[in-house]
């Protein structure tokens, strides 16, 4: 879980960077276009069904649930990605 | 024979034999096929299945005309199996879908792009035999289509690549087809197509004589991964990317 992580001390560059690693593993995508401005469509080439693998690949990553959260549908650019999971991380922490 | 080895005459033979020949077979086709499926139709057999096979048989020939002016070796490790599937081969030009015309499975149908849709005759034919055009339907849309598709017995072809790929370095692979074959428990049949891009280089109107490989390899079964659970058909995906690369890396 996210609070695991924080226990664990791993920062919020960290968990960008590991975020990043995974999805340029699965969706094969050139490290360098993968600035936080990157739109999944129009400069990742990622579309709705790479979604339903972006969450897979994310649960696996990360070892959370994210299934149908409604927010992942807002989701438009690696930014706004990461701020999800690292809202995602304070919510589990408070939680915690 | 690479492309470079190719003579200028050669070029133009080659162009002259396989185009031509492609416009003559489809003018001679077109009304026989017609008038088949007209028979079909009346003798009450299924209509869409019926065009489906007639298009193969159309690609048979395209593949014999291909042959005749280019060295084609075909390999079929899946002559066991018949039956719905889902066909996944790597794309690297404008003529893999014909490639199926050197092989066994007669009812087959193309999950692809609108542009295809939008050639005069082809379109048409097209959607009479309810191939799937992924630009208009949505995620559930497609999966009901296919459903309906492999229920009728059809093998269904996806590109999962989604597009050509550059001097036949094979690009990533998008996990649709993958998904259909976990939800309704069909078999991959992982197809690799090897120097075609060479024949008719993305970016070229014109063709040039050059070898090629076609293989048809061994059925992969989705119940075999189902233990992956959600990860399921990302680890399938990658299995037959694998299978594929390696045949392309196969002398």
């Amino acid at each position: 879980m996210f609070a695991g992580l924080a226990e664990r001390g791993m920062t919020d560059l960290e968990i960008i960077e590991k975020a990043n690693a995974a999805l340029a593993e699965e969706f094969e995508l050139d490290p360098g276009r993968m600035r936080p401005e990157a739109l999944f469509r129009e400069d990742l080439d990622l579309d709705s069904l790479d979604a339903v693998d972006m969450v897979v690949v994310l649960e696996k990553s990360f070892g959370i649930r994210i299934g149908k959260d409604p927010a992942i549908a807002a989701i438009r650019s690696l930014g706004d990605l990461h701020r999800y999971i690292l809202s995602k991380k304070s919510e589990m922490r408070h939680e915690g | 024979m690479i492309a470079g080895d190719a003579s200028k005459p050669a070029c133009l033979r080659f162009n002259v034999v396989f185009f031509g020949g492609l416009f003559l077979w489809t003018l001679v086709y077109l009304p026989v096929s017609f008038c088949l499926w007209f028979f079909f139709a009346c003798a009450g057999r299924r209509r869409r299945a019926a065009i489906r096979k007639l298009v193969h048989f159309y690609g048979i020939v395209v593949c014999r005309i291909l042959g005749s002016q280019a060295p084609v070796r075909v390999k079929n490790l899946a002559r066991q199996f018949s039956g719905p599937c889902i066909v996944t081969p790597n794309h690297q030009s404008f003529f893999d879908p014909y490639c199926m015309g050197f092989f066994h499975l007669r009812d087959i149908a193309f999950a692809v792009r609108a542009w295809p849709f939008r050639i005069p005759l082809y379109g048409r034919v097209m959607r009479r035999a309810g191939y799937l055009d992924t630009s208009v339907l949505d995620a559930e849309g497609f999966a009901q289509k296919a459903g309906e598709l492999l229920d009728e017995g059809a093998a269904l072809i996806i590109f999962p690549e989604g597009t050509r790929s550059e001097r036949g370095r094979m690009g990533r692979f998008h996990s649709g087809a993958f998904r259909m074959a976990m939800r309704f428990g069909v078999p991959v049949v992982p197809m690799c197509i090897d120097g075609s891009w060479r024949i008719f280089p993305k970016g070229s109107r014109l063709g040039r004589p050059a070898s090629m490989r076609v293989s048809l390899l061994e059925p992969v079964w989705p119940g075999n991964f189902a233990r992956y659970g959600n990860e399921a058909p990302l680890r399938l995906r990658r299995h037959v990317k694998c299978v594929i690369e390696k045949e392309l890396a196969a002398q």
